[in-house]
């Protein structure tokens, strides 16, 4: 998708489409807050916890080529 | 006391019921399972956090000692706390892996590490705000003909 660039000065804010509102709140070194106005059912997230959870679904479903092969006597538990 | 779990990979094995860890947040995706035990095999690199009351879910994990020592990230001390962590106390600490039918495509998501603190038997992933740690880091470069690891 392409990517649209605005500027903005802190207090300054945009809509996206009808009713999710985002505001520059305040930008200090290298962090930046922003204030989202967004219906309950939109849902907000970090891009870094998203593709976590992503990633962590795809672990569980990862066979590591070990799928129904028989049970090895040399498993044990990690305990420090 | 010991239990009996069923696991994904290696059906039903018994467990002491003291080595289990307790995750009190999940992992992300997964909040709501919050006893796991950690899986070690005689001759690979590779653990598995395996769920306690199920065989699933259970995750694939590396230590990075072995696999990239180079990765020590700091840890924040909110994370530390929670973990019930003194400041120079040891902890485990491990990355989790995604492995596709070719695993010289494995990746290991090195944003997010599994916090263990072995003592307490309490665990959690962390997210890394600091550091620019990509969430899927190839494990294998431009490696071909490589035996698997697992």
């Amino acid at each position: 998708m392409p990517m649209l660039i605005l500027s903005r000065k802190p207090g300054e804010s945009f809509y996206i489409g009808e009713n999710i509102e985002v505001t520059i709140l305040d930008f200090q070194n290298d962090k930046i807050k922003v204030g989202i106005k967004a219906p309950e059912d939109v849902i907000i997230i970090r891009r870094e916890l998203k593709e976590t959870m992503e990633a962590n679904l795809e672990s569980a479903g990862s066979s590591c080529g070990l799928a129904e092969r028989e049970v090895s006597s040399g498993v044990t538990v990690k305990s420090r | 006391m010991s239990i009996e779990i069923e696991t994904k990979d290696f059906g039903t094995l018994k467990i002491e019921e003291e080595s289990v860890l307790h995750f009190p947040a999940g992992l992300f995706a997964f909040e709501d399972v919050t006893e796991y035990v950690i899986l070690k095999e005689e001759g690979r690199p590779q653990l598995w956090l395996q769920s306690v009351k199920s065989k699933d879910p259970r995750f694939i994990l590396f230590e990075p000692a072995g696999i990239l020592p180079e990765y020590r990230p700091e840890i924040p001390e909110q994370y530390l706390g929670e973990m019930q962590l003194q400041k120079e106390e040891p902890f485990g600490l491990f990355v989790i892996a995604v492995v596709p039918q070719d695993y010289t495509q494995t990746t290991v998501n090195l944003k997010s590490p599994i916090l263990v603190n072995f003592a307490k038997r309490l665990g959690a992933q962390i997210i890394l705000e600091e550091g620019d740690y990509p969430i899927r880091y190839r494990l294998f470069r431009e490696e071909k003909g490589r035996e698997c690891p697992c």
